[in-house]
């Protein structure tokens, strides 16, 4: 998995632990969720099935800072929330919800969101590794510069390799 | 006093030098009368009394004058003796040289000896009447001042009036004491010491020379002409100087009881000047009979010859060091000071002499020994070192004489460096109070001997013993430098002559100004002594920049422009190189005004050297950071992806949540 690749070692480390509120998250989803079934048991299912890429990143996610649930979490709600809309505009039937589920064109919008989530997760790193390099090379650069600047101000003594004068 | 002089050309009346402003010493008009061993005289005129009659004697650039002396005879304006008028330094064209200069009184008689050589006969009764009076008269007001004369000969006695009825004694300033003065006018002591080593001695020696000058005088030659200096003065060791110098001659029974009297060897028993005038008022005495040095019941045998007086035998250590040690050790030398001599105090001085003399084996062991020896086997001689025989009051006279190839330096400043003159007293019976200043004199003397720094070692010793002394140093020799504050005008002239020549602080300038330029700071003459040129340069920079800024001129611009050329070595210490060339291109400007002042502010500012040196530290500050955060960079190359990593993804999560939310608020406007 490219998300298990580039993650450092500390991070999935770190990511490893079980973190002291995730068994509370957990249990406050599944109470929000079994709530939700209990009110509105259409749109329950329209979003446990529009969410399920998020729920997979969550799993996979191995960052503290929960970046690829974020990532993917935000673009597949975005995907799902023109379904949920239209659900709630019909009076959050269950016809409704069948319809909408059935329609290959909203598993397109609710997974592709997500899809598009990943993908900016996958693309960012190489995007970012680019930028730190150019940062990197670019401050040697200056440093190098700086250096050779003094030298030619100040004389080889500076750098105290030779015998200073006084 | 050392007054400006200027010279002069005159069309018609030839080469005029002018001192003090208005005494023109005419360089065409020779005095041969007047002419000294080592001072030329020549006509001169007071411009403001021309009717005056004077002559200026030259000086030889050798011989120091007696400075002290010459202010001595001017305040008191004896009748006898030749009355100084003005003294200085003067470019003198005929040595192409500055030389010292002292215009007198001219003598009109001429000399009392009438000989061709000045030493013909003189008639008693006119010796008596009309030459004696007057000296003695003068003499005495002159040792009464405490100065000696020291030049007191039957050819430096002269007529001070066209009819030769007032005599007058010569000059005696135109170079060190005694100097001059033939073996045979200077007591055993005085005589035993090199010319250069007598010392201004004491009115007893001027009395004995007076003696002999008599003597002279009346038999209108010398009676031991025909010995040599060597014999002289051990004939007069083991005989007396009446016995041998007036010899077999006859004297009336009149000046038998003077001469007697100024030639006994004791100075105690010397005629002082009151006996004298006392004689020539009429007293007469039977003369008596010198006491004759104690001599032993047999003679000791030394390197093949008897010695029957302590005196001799110290002579004779002095002229044959190897064989001392040998001769001190062996019993026949004990038994002869115990015994065949019987003197209780000698053998207590040569014990000492042996007890505190260095190890044997210790390089100049004999020499020393043989020197202390001496010392107490004769202790009113002069020290008597390696060949060089120095009065104790002497050695300032000594060294400045060494310096002018006349004597060993080595061997004089080795025997102060021996303590030598300190022994030298303590075998004096009892030490005088003002004795005590000059011991302490010696030993400042030794610790300048033996610090070698430039401004130490024996130059320093010589200029500071030697208050006329004037400066030796090759640059500026022929400058005759007396005074610090002549220095710079000195350097300058010489370097205007000479393009190739560098203003250079050698060991004769740098003891001369420690000697004598008081506001001379010693870590200058340190730096001098650098072997760093850079530091050469600025130290020599600082002793000049303070001289004339102390005395002038203040524009010195061949000096400035030739230390201008040694000046980028100093430049080296600024380590701003921006700085440092600004300031090369600035030096040639500033030495062109001329101011050693500029440019010692320039290369040696405290702000711009504190700004350099700030300056320095905070690069030197930055350049270890830079090596810092190189060096971070090189360890967080591999760390990179990771960072990169985490970045992309809290980049990413950012994005989406924006993408998201701005979706959010879209869909909210498009159903509201």
């Amino acid at each position: 998995m490219a998300v298990r690749r580039t993650a450092s070692k500390a991070v999935r480390g770190k990511a490893a632990k079980k973190a002291p509120g995730r068994g509370i998250a957990i249990t406050a989803a599944l109470a929000g969720m079994t709530m939700l079934a209990a009110a509105a048991l259409p749109l329950c299912i329209l979003v446990l099935a529009g969410l399920v890429p998020a729920m997979v990143a969550a799993l996979l996610d191995r960052y503290r800072a929960k970046y690829l649930t974020r990532t993917v979490g935000a673009m597949n709600a975005a995907g799902l929330a023109p379904l949920v809309l239209q659900l709630s505009t019909h009076g959050l039937s269950m016809a409704e919800a069948t319809r909408l589920l059935s329609s290959p064109f909203n598993w397109l919008m609710m997974y592709g969101g997500a899809a598009v989530g990943w993908a900016l997760f996958l693309a960012m790193p190489t995007l970012a590794r680019t930028i730190v390099d150019v940062r990197a090379d670019q401050m040697q650069r200056q440093l190098k510069a700086r250096a050779e600047e003094l030298v030619q101000e100040w004389g080889e003594e500076v750098t105290g390799r030779s015998a200073q004068k006084r | 006093m050392a007054q400006a002089a200027r010279q002069e050309s005159q069309g018609g009346e030839g080469r005029v030098v002018t001192l003090a402003g208005h005494f023109d010493v005419h360089v065409d008009q020779p005095l041969a009368e007047l002419w000294t061993a080592h001072a030329g005289a020549y006509a001169a005129v007071d411009r403001e009394m021309p009717s005056a009659s004077l002559f200026a004697l030259i000086c030889d650039p050798q011989m120091p004058p007696r400075l002290e002396v010459l202010e001595a005879l001017r305040g008191m304006r004896l009748d006898a003796m030749l009355v100084p008028l003005v003294w200085g330094i003067v470019e003198w064209p005929l040595a192409a040289r500055r030389c010292f200069a002292i215009v007198y009184d001219r003598p009109a008689g001429g000399a009392v000896a009438p000989g061709p050589d000045r030493s013909g006969a003189v008639p008693e009764d006119e010796l008596v009447r009309a030459v004696l009076p007057p000296l003695v008269s003068s003499l005495g007001q002159f040792l009464a001042a405490g100065a000696t004369h020291r030049a007191i000969r039957a050819n430096n006695v002269y007529y001070r009036d066209g009819a030769r009825r007032f005599a007058t004694l010569g000059d005696c300033c135109s170079t060190p004491p005694a100097l001059t003065q033939p073996v045979l006018y200077e007591t055993v002591e005085s005589g035993l010491a090199n010319p250069w080593g007598r010392g201004d001695g004491t009115a007893a020696d001027d009395l004995y020379a007076l003696g002999v000058a008599i003597l002279v005088l009346l038999l209108g030659r010398n009676p031991v002409g025909e010995l040599p200096d060597d014999r002289l003065l051990l004939e007069k060791m083991n005989r007396g100087s009446y016995a041998a110098i007036v010899g077999s001659e006859r004297l009336s029974s009149t000046m038998i009881e003077p001469v007697r009297g100024l030639l006994t060897d004791d100075p105690r028993e010397r005629w002082s000047i009151q006996d004298l005038e006392l004689w020539l008022h009429g007293r007469r005495l039977s003369p008596k009979q010198p006491t004759l040095p104690r001599r032993a019941t047999r003679a000791f045998e030394f390197n093949g010859e008897s010695h029957f007086t302590a005196r001799a035998l110290a002579q004779a250590f002095t002229r044959k060091p190897a064989s001392v040690p040998q001769a001190l050790k062996s019993p026949e030398f004990e038994t002869w000071l115990q015994r065949s001599l019987g003197d209780a105090e000698r053998t207590k001085l040569v014990a000492s002499a042996l007890s505190e003399s260095v190890e044997p084996g210790v390089a100049g062991h004999e020499d020393l020994l043989a020197s202390r020896a001496a010392i107490a086997l004769d202790p009113a001689a002069p020290i008597r070192y390696k060949g060089v025989s120095v009065g104790v009051g002497a050695y300032g006279s000594a060294l400045a004489g060494a310096f002018r190839g006349h004597l060993s330096l080595s061997a004089v400043a080795e025997a102060i460096v021996a303590r030598l003159p300190v022994f030298w007293f303590s075998a004096q019976p009892g030490l005088r109070p003002e004795q005590v200043p000059v011991l302490k004199t010696f030993e400042r003397m030794r610790l300048h001997l033996e610090d070698r720094r430039p401004g130490f070692g024996a130059e320093r010793v010589a200029y500071e013993s030697n208050p006329t002394l004037h400066c030796l140093s090759p640059l500026i020799e022929a400058q005759y430098v007396l005074e610090p504050a002549d220095v710079l005008r000195a350097m300058e002239a010489v370097l205007e002559q000479r393009p190739a020549e560098e203003p250079q602080i050698d060991r004769h300038l740098a003891g001369f100004l420690g000697a004598r330029f008081k506001l001379a700071a010693v870590e200058w003459l340190d730096e001098i002594g650098s072997a760093d040129p850079g530091t050469r340069a600025l130290g020599t920079l600082k002793l000049l920049a303070k001289l004339q800024a102390a005395s002038g001129p203040r524009a010195v611009r061949h000096t400035a422009a030739r230390l201008a050329r040694q000046l980028p070595a100093a430049l080296e210490r600024f380590r701003n190189r921006a700085r440092r060339k600004q300031l090369l291109e600035e030096l040639p400007r500033l030495a062109e005004k001329g101011s050693l002042v500029d440019l010692l502010a320039l290369v040696d500012g405290a702000a711009e050297r504190q700004r350099d040196n700030l300056g320095f530290t905070a690069a030197s500050h930055e350049w270890a950071r830079i090596e810092r955060e190189l060096g971070h960079l090189r360890v967080d190359g591999p760390r990179r992806p990771e960072r990169a990593a985490l970045l992309g993804a809290q980049m990413a999560s950012g994005i989406a949540m924006f993408l998201a939310w701005a979706m959010a608020l879209g869909l909210i406007v498009v159903v509201a």
